[in-house]
């Protein structure tokens, strides 16, 4: 049986120049990246963004470990197919409602409605046992996905009674409250005063105010409009030298890739997806399109990552000439087609298709760019399979390390049945790694499917995402940090200056 | 009858022809599912996470597996009831609901702008008018030029440059209610209305102007001059009359696309109006949000050429007999 124990600790004193009052302005595109407050309803995952100030999840995210939220501590046990939740002593809902385990059954029963909520297809049954102490039932042996998973949306926690105005009238146990709502324009929420961990949260309140990803973020941040906004790498470059803007840049685990239709020509050919590999310049992609702060992905895991391969290190370099005699021993003596799918919308994705266009047409490639929108990926890449590859991103987020490949080469997986990336090989690695979040059990597990992934094209890792906040230097205090993975806001020890 | 009279019956002829004009418009609108390419359900049933039995069932739920016409006239019935449906993906939100929040927004942008482009065009184009080959007029055709071959998003950037990331007189973006703050909500508000504003003070000023030019050579204007009345009323009483009459065309089809949601502008300024509303919604194929959105429009449209229609008639007369 494992047994973990944690829990955030608390900040320290507030500094002296601390507004105790103080609101921060928080850019973000609310009209495309929320839909409401309800865990079970909202299909927008960049919601957590603000979903998250309000709702406590079961567990805490963190980059290299979890921590506890509403369940103070856990249990593993049976396998990895039960585990137990002991929630913490004296949490309270922002309407002063003791939190307990009943109320997570709740929570966590109304949000499996969503189909988007998968992680919580995982439950076998519930049984709160008392007040503090919630069993949960697994119908696989995926402890570790499923505490992770428990750190987002999926764990959110609000009370039983609540849900049925869940969208529109928030309770959580989170450090803010709702105050007034905007649709498309501000979302506004003040500190919880019953927060359990009140003093880590020096804000007044936070103002979520409707900015546009692009120029607007500069605009607004600059302009002062907003104090607080995270940017894209294009962006950055804007603010870099400006004297009164701060920026906070954190490395994570989620990568930008080529997704490969592995089941039609031309990368249904195993040394033609190799030859791919060598194709991409990763490391000049992150000098122009990433402004030099992202890294290049010469393996699906960082070296910092307990699932990054030493032995394959950055084997995986730009070799032009390389991939063609590696195209030629395959047998292509011509160009090899390839008809590239670009989601529309996103600069990063368009500048990064152009990029690779050329490098691979120097490598015995010949490629056509066709741009889609994001609303037509599903339908027409997948179901309708237009296309052979498809620029994306795998989005692993946080010590779940496995957590991506799930999808990508597991049979049950949605891209594993259309792109036909399911592999044998590399599918019972991923399930085992399931089973823990220890970087002693995923780490070796990774290593092996890194080196299998690289060493069969499975897909092709192009670049590491950096995660970039810039703020208002004159406005915000306290320790900036910019939260790994997409769509998420950390507003802990940060406070608006007197 | 007297004039009066046959201006009402102009009216009701007008109303009764928008009957099946909006008929034809909801069934066009309605189309839109057939248009649109993409499956709603399989987003909605999670996407890449979706099994075909969710799909199935999402499918049913939305009535996506009904023939054509019968989901056409289950809709139909809806927009009749005053009901436009929910939005897919904002479970609980009416469509009116979504439109009625927004609208307000556009609305005041759009009387904004316009206003702002009469108040600048039609004195503009009436100078130029008056004074055609002078100093002033050159003046005005160069400036009118630059209007409108300026795009508005272009421009709306430059404002935002200029007056709120390096002056910080006014907000680079966002929107303030009127009831929150009066002062803030005309804040916030005057760069996109001069964004908006420009453009189509041009086109305006131009139309005055070349209208103007016309009206002026013609004999009942020489006349007037002729029995000696005075300029003003040459101007204000015969000429301005007949030179107006094509701009008000131009000021309510700018009014009925401002109205449609300047999406752009919105996007710019991070408004939260019709357009940003309808921008998101094509992106998730919302369809009940992009048909009501639509819908309305269309409606708007449809009253704003009335409206302009009946301007026409009082002005010109002769219009009420066709």
């Amino acid at each position: 049986m494992a047994v973990v124990a944690l829990g955030n600790g608390g900040a320290g004193a507030s500094p002296s120049n601390d507004n105790p009052n103080g609101i921060l302005k928080y850019g973000f595109d609310i009209n495309n990246e929320f839909t409401n407050f309800d865990p079970g309803t909202s299909v927008n995952d960049c919601g957590y963004t603000v979903m998250s100030n309000i709702y406590q999840s079961v567990t805490a995210p963190g980059q290299y470990a979890i921590s506890g939220g509403v369940a103070q501590s856990w249990t593993v046990s049976n396998n990895s197919s039960t585990v137990t939740l002991h929630i913490r002593p004296n949490m309270v809902f922002s309407n002063g409602a003791p939190v307990t385990a009943a109320d997570v059954e709740a929570s966590l029963a109304n949000t499996e409605k969503s189909p988007l909520r998968s992680s919580l297809s995982a439950i076998e049954n519930m049984n709160a046992t008392n007040p503090d102490t919630l069993v949960i039932q697994l119908n696989r042996p995926t402890a570790g996905d499923f505490l992770w998973a428990m750190t987002y949306i999926d764990g959110m926690v609000y009370p039983a009674s609540s849900i049925a105005n869940a969208a529109t009238d928030p309770i959580g146990a989170g450090p803010f409250m709702l105050k007034s709502y905007q649709p498309g324009s501000s979302i506004d929420l003040v500190k919880n005063p019953k927060y359990w961990d009140s003093a880590a949260y020096p804000l007044g309140g936070v103002d979520f105010v409707e900015v546009g990803t692009g120029p607007q973020a500069v605009s607004a941040i600059t302009s002062g409009a907003v104090d607080m906004i995270s940017l894209d790498p294009q962006q950055y470059t804007e603010v870099e030298h400006d004297p009164n803007i701060g920026t906070a840049i954190t490395q994570s685990y989620d990568y930008t890739v080529l997704e490969t239709r592995n089941n039609a020509a031309p990368f249904n050919n195993v040394k033609v997806r190799a030859a791919l590999e060598y194709a991409i310049d990763r490391a000049a992609i992150n000098k122009v399109v990433y402004a030099g702060v992202g890294r290049p992905a010469y393996q699906p895991f960082p070296p910092d990552s307990p699932g990054y391969n030493k032995s394959v290190g950055n084997k995986y370099v730009y070799e032009p000439k390389k991939a063609k005699a590696m195209l030629a021993a395959a047998g292509f003596t011509k160009a090899v087609p390839v008809q590239l799918m670009v989601p529309s919308g996103d600069t990063t994705f368009q500048r990064l298709a152009t990029i690779i266009q050329s490098e691979m047409d120097a490598s015995g490639f010949s490629v056509n760019i066709t741009l889609i929108p994001g609303a037509d990926l599903l339908e027409d890449v997948y179901l309708k399979k237009e296309g052979s590859a498809l620029l994306s991103e795998d989005l692993t987020n946080g010590p779940d390390i496995s957590n991506t490949f799930e999808a990508l080469f597991e049979a049950s997986g949605f891209p594993a049945q259309y792109l036909g990336t399911e592999d044998l090989a590399v599918a019972p690695e991923v399930e085992a790694a399931n089973a823990s979040l220890s970087p002693s059990l995923q780490g070796p597990l990774m290593q092996k499917v890194g080196a299998t992934v690289m060493a069969q094209g499975l897909e092709t890792p192009i670049e590491f995402e950096p995660s970039i906040i810039a703020y208002n230097k004159s406005v915000v205090g306290g320790k900036v940090v910019a939260p790994i993975g997409q769509c998420r806001s950390d507003l802990a020890g940060i406070y608006v200056k007197k | 009858m007297g004039s009066g009279g046959s201006l009402l019956s102009f009216i009701v002829r007008r109303l009764l022809i928008t009957i099946p004009l909006l008929i034809l418009i909801s069934f066009a609108v309605y189309s839109l599912v057939l248009i649109i390419p993409g499956n709603p359900a399989l987003t909605l049933a999670g996407g890449i996470h979706s099994t075909p039995a969710t799909v199935a069932k999402i499918t049913r739920q939305l009535h996506l597996n009904e023939p054509y016409y019968r989901q056409y006239l289950r809709w139909l019935n809806g927009v009749i009831h005053g009901n436009l449906g929910d939005s897919l993906f904002n479970p609980g939100q009416s469509v009116a609901s979504g439109i009625a929040t927004r609208f307000p927004v556009t609305f005041t942008l759009a009387v904004g702008g316009m206003l702002l482009s009469v108040l600048i065009g039609v004195p503009a184009g009436i100078v130029a008018g008056m004074h055609s080959g002078s100093a002033r007029d050159r003046l005005v055709t160069v400036g009118s030029s630059l209007g409108v071959a300026i795009p508005d998003f272009w421009l709306a950037l430059l404002l935002v440059i200029w007056f709120a990331v390096d002056t910080h007189v006014l907000p680079a973006l966002g929107f303030v209610a009127w009831s929150t703050s009066p002062w803030q909500w005309f804040e916030h508000l005057i760069l996109p209305w001069i964004a908006l504003g420009i453009g189509g003070s041009a086109t305006i000023a131009r139309q005055v102007r070349g209208a103007l030019i016309d009206t002026l050579d013609q004999d009942y204007m020489r006349t007037a001059v002729a029995k000696g009345l005075s300029t003003r009323v040459v101007i204000g009483k015969h000429a301005l009359k007949n030179a107006l009459s094509p701009a008000v065309t131009i000021i309510g089809i700018q009014f009925g696309y401002l109205l449609g949601g300047t999406v752009i502008i919105e996007q710019i300024f991070s408004l939260p109006g019709i357009g940003q509303y309808v921008l998101q919604a094509i992106s998730e194929k919302d369809l009940p949000v992009i048909q009501g959105v639509v819908l309305i429009t269309a409606i708007a449209f449809v009253l704003i050429n009335l409206i302009v229609d009946v301007l026409y008639g009082y002005l010109n007369p002769k219009i009420r007999l066709v």
